[in-house]
């Protein structure tokens, strides 16, 4: 946790960060840093200001303290981080923060456990974590990685007009599951339209269901383990390629695929 | 029978004693300076007479030039009028104290700028009992609380090592009088120190005054071997000196770099500070035994109000 800390303050200007990590790093800790660079997030389990009012409580900061701490970091997060005294004890794992932070019912309690054992900057990424406003986001990471991205063909089952939007779904035991929802910018955008007007088959409120006929081809950054979708994964930094208007629907890719390859 | 008026006031040129008729650490000119430290924002030019230790004055004299001035040792009583003053060491810089004032029996100091921790270089802070403290507060906030020193120099070695490996000149700014020379002492070396002029001047004084510094070399003219160090002032992160040296990392130490929006832009950022952190300013207050603390340089407000609330007597120097 502590390195993929020193990663994110060495991102910007270091283009040779990411490499560093990998080669210190777990192979668990190089994908779940590459999935929350790469957009992945673990499940928010506090609001920023909730963490930030845990920790002055923890630490009996009085409110007139925490705001002028606040006028000078002008970061929850940073502030939270800096108030608690010094850590002890081994610090975790990135990949078992994340996980920890994913499965926990006792927020305060499970949160606390992490904190007192990471350095400051550390801290701050946790809580960032935590709160769900951690932004490090492609365009940074990307170059960064040299990993090619991966493709896989995928099956539209779900659109939304307004966007328009479309939800792509691979094979499991004959059925579609859902694995992202991406905006359709492709140029035959208005011909697949058409197609899903003279093809619905069932509507949700905006979302219109169609038959699993259309096959597209899309790239992604990575996956991370989400056992509460259907898919059992979240794809990061999804991106649509192409309409692979000769594909049949059984061309389409099987679910194990991404699990294969995360 | 007490005399009822402070022993000390505060004016706009600075901390003035009525009863001594000098001032300390004054920002106008006046006649008798009594100086803690010769950072330039305690050190000005232009008083007619300086009182500071011993182990200050060439520092003040080297920036100051032409001056009246008087050195003292520490702990050694002078009779000001109807005041006594000493000097103490407050751990800052080489040579800084804080300076205590007597007046029958009642007891106020002053205490420049301080840090509590020993940083092996310059004479370690003594508590002074006293009934009336006037503490900085450059720091005063909960949000800043610094790391042990050797967990620091740690790091800026394995930076300067790692720079090394990669063929990197790694180039570390620092405050001129007082961190470079604590960096040069304290980091674990990985390869020869060069210094920038500004910070060399200071170091060849504070050197031959006997402080325990290592070799040092010039900046010239010379080709830098790769794993060389370069402590120079912060004001050459702007300079031209950067571009002429081929590939460098640039690193800071500061207690600023605490904060993120400090640290942005920094190759390296190192949190060192030669200025008590939040436990130190506290356990330094607690240990002079004042019931009366006013608050000085830093973050007067909120530092008086957490005074205020810890049971003190609180003010803020203006």
């Amino acid at each position: 946790m502590i390195r993929f800390a020193t990663l994110c303050a060495a991102l910007p200007h270091d283009k040779t960060a990411f490499d560093t990590y990998r080669s210190q790093a777990t192979p668990d800790d190089s994908a779940t840093a590459l999935a929350l660079l790469t957009g992945g997030r673990p499940r928010r389990i506090a609001p920023v200001d909730t963490i930030l009012h845990w920790v002055a409580d923890t630490t009996a900061t009085p409110d007139f303290l925490l705001a002028a701490c606040m006028a000078v970091t002008k970061d929850r997060a940073e502030t939270a981080a800096l108030l608690l005294p010094p850590p002890t004890g081994t610090p975790p794992t990135l990949t078992h923060v994340v996980q920890t932070l994913t499965h926990t019912t006792t927020p305060r309690a499970t949160l606390q456990t992490l904190w007192q054992t990471l350095p400051p900057h550390a801290r701050t990424i946790l809580f960032r974590l935590a709160a769900g406003s951690f932004r490090q986001t492609l365009p940074t990471a990307a170059p960064l990685t040299n990993q090619p991205p991966r493709t896989v063909k995928a099956v539209m089952t779900l659109v939304q007009p307004a966007g328009p939007e479309i939800t792509l779904a691979l094979w499991q035991n004959g059925q579609p599951i859902p694995i992202t929802r991406l905006t359709l910018t492709l140029p035959q955008t208005p011909q697949i339209m058409a197609w899903v007007r003279s093809h619905t088959t069932d509507r949700f409120g905006p979302l219109r269901a169609v038959p699993a006929e259309l096959v597209f081809e899309l790239e992604y950054a990575s996956t991370t383990p989400n056992p509460r979708r259907k898919c059992g994964l979240d794809l990061h930094a999804p991106r649509l390629i192409r309409w692979l208007h000769d594909a049949r629907p059984d061309q389409a890719d099987d679910l194990a695929i991404l699990h294969a390859h995360p | 029978m007490m005399n009822s008026a402070p022993v000390l006031t505060f004016t706009p040129s600075g901390i003035y004693c009525p009863d001594g008729d000098f001032f300390i650490d004054p920002t106008h000119a006046v006649s008798r300076a009594l100086v803690t430290h010769g950072h330039s924002d305690h050190a000005y030019r232009g008083h007619k007479s300086y009182l500071c230790t011993d182990a200050a004055l060439p520092v003040i004299r080297h920036r100051l030039g032409r001056i009246t001035a008087e050195g003292i040792a520490y702990g050694e009583p002078r009779r000001i009028g109807g005041v006594t003053v000493s000097f103490h060491p407050a751990g800052h810089v080489p040579g800084s104290a804080q300076i205590r004032v007597e007046r029958a029996g009642e007891v106020w100091v002053a205490s420049g700028d301080y840090k509590v921790t020993d940083d092996g270089l310059c004479e370690a802070f003594t508590p002074v009992a006293c009934h009336t403290f006037i503490t900085e507060c450059t720091f005063g906030l909960p949000i800043f609380r610094w790391q042990p020193d050797t967990a620091v120099l740690q790091d800026i070695a394995h930076w300067w090592a790692s720079n090394a490996a990669a063929g990197r000149i790694s180039v570390l700014a620092a405050y001129s009088f007082g961190k470079a020379q604590r960096l040069m002492a304290g980091i674990p070396p990985q390869g020869p120190i060069f210094t920038h002029d500004a910070v060399g001047q200071i170091t060849d004084i504070l050197r031959a005054q006997g402080y325990a510094l290592p070799a040092t070399h010039p900046l010239g003219l010379q080709p830098l071997p790769r794993d060389a160090l370069i402590i120079a002032p912060p004001n050459v992160l702007g300079s031209a000196l950067l571009g002429t040296i081929g590939p460098v990392s640039v690193g800071f130490a500061s207690g600023w770099m605490t904060l993120a929006a400090r640290r942005r832009g920094l190759d390296a950022a190192f949190t060192l500070s030669d200025h008590a952190d939040w436990p130190g300013l506290n356990a330094a207050i607690k240990a002079s035994g004042a019931t009366q603390v006013f608050a000085t340089h830093g973050y007067t407000k909120p530092f008086r109000d957490w005074l205020e609330s810890q049971g003190y007597q609180a003010g803020i120097v203006r």
